[in-house]
């Protein structure tokens, strides 16, 4: 009988802590969700997001090295540059840092390969508001860097990239967005592809737009900068037959914007630095007289040198 | 901002970064006439070009047609990807190419043993090279390129590039030209003839 009891009392509490385990690790699920839930942002916070993050961008003291790929045979020495843009920043000290990392985007110091030496100059200045301050980055490289004989006739191991990372520090500005990466890549002879790895990439938010004669509808462009910059954005919209594709468009594929469409983006013309979002808001107005139908729009950006463009078509019903 | 008095760079392409994935990508071109009168330090590169974006940074998948690779002074092919994981670039063996010739630049996913294959084969001699890359990640963006190295003026670029007939498998993309107008030549225009399948890019020659 007592043996039974110990049989039942076990069993029992067998039970209880199986149903504490089971609920323990659905609420665990349960809150896991929810605050996965909670973390989850909607795309109309992402685009406000996006558009506070392009005003300060704008704004607040920036900077970036000019050319953030460097291809350098084995023993040479490259030079690229960075400038730093005060705006309302300063008077303060500017101070840089730059070391070697695993990759861009990292910030982890790591142990600078041998064979790799890199300064920058200055790397300390007092800095005034309103101003751009250019300092000198110098690459030397040993033969070391890259031992391997490249095979120019069977193929193999043809190069080796390392990147390192530039640290910002402008005393008394906490919202300096300064910090930048620097490719160096080592090979005996040129490598196809790695220059481009960053390149400015653009993407309209919609592709097409439908409205009524009398309505105003907008939409937005974002450009991420990647390795470009720094360099002036400007874009340019105007309307096109939409039968040739061409870049540059050729003059006689552009049509006058009919009576009653204005199209206008901001910001437009400003500075823009590396590996950063900017985004801006296209508004559509029509007015009442506007004739229905499609109207095919080029947007054109012209980026620290490039040249691309995007087609929005707008539909206006009856 | 260009410090150097020599242009190199990507300077001009088509290409979709705003798609899913892709997982074949087959482009067709004859071989453009060789630079008219290039200084001896001149490379030009053509490829169609998938490329991924692993943790460690972006990578890039490609069948190039190369214009003095290593100081050839001639046209070759090979296949090329990188960086992998130890940042280093590779390069299949190269095949021989004369103007006129018909390539293939073929890149796709080898379901078994699941890595990525990039090929160029001359279709005229039937000369092919292949190279194998693992599986980097998913190839979110495509390309068609003429990227340059050491340029200063018409003279070292080559004729136009016809793209034409190229298929893709996974998504399918949607051309936007890009020519940067930083490079010291003439007449570079990115020429969307029919989506997805005719691209060519221009140049003086």
């Amino acid at each position: 009988m007592n043996m039974d009891k110990r049989v039942k009392k076990r069993y029992l509490v067998g039970i209880v802590v199986i149903i504490v385990i089971g609920v323990g690790i659905m609420s665990a699920l349960y809150f896991h969700q929810k605050g996965t839930k909670f973390q989850e942002k909607s795309p109309q916070t992402e685009l406000q997001e996006e558009l506070a993050s392009t005003k300060a961008l704008l704004t607040v003291p920036v900077g970036c090295i000019h050319n953030n790929f460097i291809q350098l045979k084995p023993g040479e020495t490259g030079e690229t540059y960075y400038t730093l843009y005060t705006r309302n920043g300063g008077p303060g000290e500017v101070s840089y840092k730059i070391y070697s990392v695993a990759g861009v985007h990292k910030k982890e110091e790591m142990t600078m390969p041998k064979g790799l030496n890199v300064s920058i100059e200055p790397s300390k200045f007092i800095a005034q508001p309103h101003k751009n301050y250019t300092s000198k980055i110098t690459v030397k490289t040993s033969p070391e860097l890259f031992p391997h004989d490249v095979n120019v006739s069977a193929g193999g191991i043809a190069g080796k990239e390392y990147k390192l990372y530039l640290q910002v520090i402008f005393e008394g500005e906490n919202e300096t967005i300064g910090d930048d990466w620097l490719r160096v890549l080592v090979s005996p002879f040129t490598v196809p592809g790695a220059s481009g790895l960053y390149l400015p990439r653009g993407y309209l938010h919609n592709n097409s737009i439908t409205l009524k004669p009398g309505e105003t509808k907008e939409t937005y462009y974002t450009l991420h900068t990647g390795e470009g910059g720094p360099g002036w954005v400007s874009y340019n919209i105007y309307r096109i037959t939409g039968k040739v594709n061409m870049l540059p468009m050729p003059e006689e594929e552009k049509l006058p914007m009919p009576e009653g469409l204005t199209v206008s983006i901001a910001p437009n013309n400003f500075l823009a630095r590396t590996h950063e979002n900017y985004t801006s808001k296209i508004t559509v107005k029509t007015s009442t007289e506007l004739p229905p139908g499609e109207y095919v729009l080029c947007i054109e950006e012209h980026f620290d040198g490039s040249l691309t463009n995007h087609w929005l078509t707008v539909n206006v019903e009856s | 901002m260009n410090y150097c008095t020599k242009y190199s760079g990507w300077a001009e392409k088509a290409y979709e970064t705003n798609a899913d994935s892709f997982i074949k990508f087959v482009a067709y071109w004859s071989c453009p006439s060789a630079p008219p009168s290039p200084s001896s330090d001149v490379v030009d590169y053509l490829f169609n070009a998938f490329q991924c974006y692993p943790s460690g940074g972006p990578v890039i998948l490609q069948p190039v047609l190369e214009w003095n690779y290593a100081g050839s002074g001639r046209w070759t092919g090979a296949p090329w990807w990188g960086p992998d994981e130890n940042n280093q670039y590779h390069r299949g063996g190269p095949i021989e190419i004369s103007v006129g010739d018909s390539l293939e630049g073929k890149i796709w996913w080898e379901p078994s043993p699941q890595v990525y294959a990039i090929q160029i084969r001359n279709q005229d001699t039937s000369s092919t090279s292949v190279i194998y890359a693992g599986n980097p990640g998913i190839m979110e963006d495509v390309f068609l390129a003429l990227e340059v190295y050491n340029v200063d003026d018409d003279n070292d670029v080559p004729g136009d590039t016809d793209f034409h007939s190229m298929t893709f498998e996974g998504d399918t993309p949607i051309w936007k030209g890009d020519v940067d107008e930083n490079a010291p030549l003439s007449g570079l225009n990115v020429e969307i003839v029919s989506q997805p399948d005719r691209v060519i890019l221009h140049t003086a020659n």
